[in-house]
């Protein structure tokens, strides 16, 4: 039994030992999932206390939201979707409070190429390079592509996820293919120069 | 590209998260569960000691106005506030009652009202 599956095993257990009324076994799935989400949340918001909240958040919203959970399924997607709305709130409340700070209208926040948190992880230059672009892509775009090849989502979890169409994140999963082919061959040549 | 990218995206290390995570999510989590079970213990207590602290407290005050009210509404006629002055020295006896039952039912029920309060707020602090 490999490690994705020792740890869906253990997750299923600890849902059912929660189910029986044993609340700190739900302390089992926080554990192997929080390294996971943290960096998804984090990857979403690129703020690393926003991450935090949204993933607490999202653990505690699944705790108390546990009856909707249908065991059949695997569990990160449908703690993943949790985060992921919790992050796009996120995300809004933060535009909100920018303008009316006054401070939306600083192009330097969002800028390709600003200071990242993630981007200060990593060691390698091509992964800084890359993280780098994902990080510059516009937040729908970078939304899927990290659900999509980051989480393992597929296109319908996606979807669902968003609420959106399996149409429209194919889109923006091409987009944001095509627009990252085109930061990196930047960003690799301006780094061979 | 696709393949390389997908490669090169999913092997991109993992951020750790905050070390009091994890804590900090059961801590919310133990809280949530206990806060219910605490308010529906408290629940029906509070709500008696609520009546019988207030219940008094609204009978007196429904006594005191009464017997203010009474007399005037009994003569067909409120007096005119209007025409009312309010000195230091000279304030307005036409205002309230003018004696007898009437005054000792006020002071009775604005008695019972403060009763009511004071047992309520030793209540709390005990």
């Amino acid at each position: 039994m490999n490690q994705v599956d020792s740890d869906a095993a253990a997750v299923r257990a600890a849902i059912a030992a929660v189910r029986q009324g044993d609340r700190e076994a739900f302390g089992r799935v926080v554990e192997i999932y929080q390294r996971r989400l943290f960096g998804l949340a984090l990857m979403m918001t690129r703020d690393p206390a926003g991450a935090e909240e949204v993933a607490q958040d999202a653990f505690v919203r699944a705790f108390r939201h546990l009856d909707a959970y249908d065991a059949r399924r695997p569990f990160y997607p449908w703690l993943s979707t949790i985060a992921v709305r919790l992050a796009q709130n996120w995300l809004v409340r933060r535009t909100r409070v920018r303008q009316r700070e006054g401070t939306g209208l600083n192009p330097e926040h969002d800028a390709p190429g600003a200071a990242d948190p993630l981007g200060d992880l990593i060691a390698d230059e091509s992964d800084r390079r890359l993280w780098g672009s994902v990080a510059a892509l516009p937040s729908g775009e970078r939304t899927a592509v990290i659900l999509f090849y980051r989480q393992e989502m597929s296109v319908r979890e996606i979807a669902r996820a968003l609420g959106v169409s399996t149409g429209t994140i194919k889109t923006l999963l091409f987009r944001a293919r095509r627009r990252l082919r085109q930061l990196l061959t930047a960003s690799e040549r301006t780094s061979h120069e | 590209m696709n393949d390389q990218l997908t490669m090169r995206l999913a092997r991109l290390p993992e951020p750790a998260p905050p070390p009091k995570l994890a804590a900090a999510v059961m801590a919310r989590i133990t809280q949530d569960a206990e806060a219910p079970v605490l308010a529906a213990e408290r629940g029906p207590a509070a709500v008696q000691r609520d009546v019988r602290a207030w219940l008094p407290a609204a009978a007196g005050l429904t006594l005191a106005l009464g017997a203010t009210l009474y007399p005037w509404l009994d003569a067909g006629a409120l007096p005119g506030v209007s025409a009312v002055r309010l000195t230091p020295f000279d304030w307005s006896p036409d205002l309230l009652p003018a004696g007898g039952p009437a005054t000792a039912l006020m002071v009775l029920g604005l008695l019972v009202s403060l009763a009511g309060l004071l047992r309520d707020a030793g209540a709390r602090r005990g």
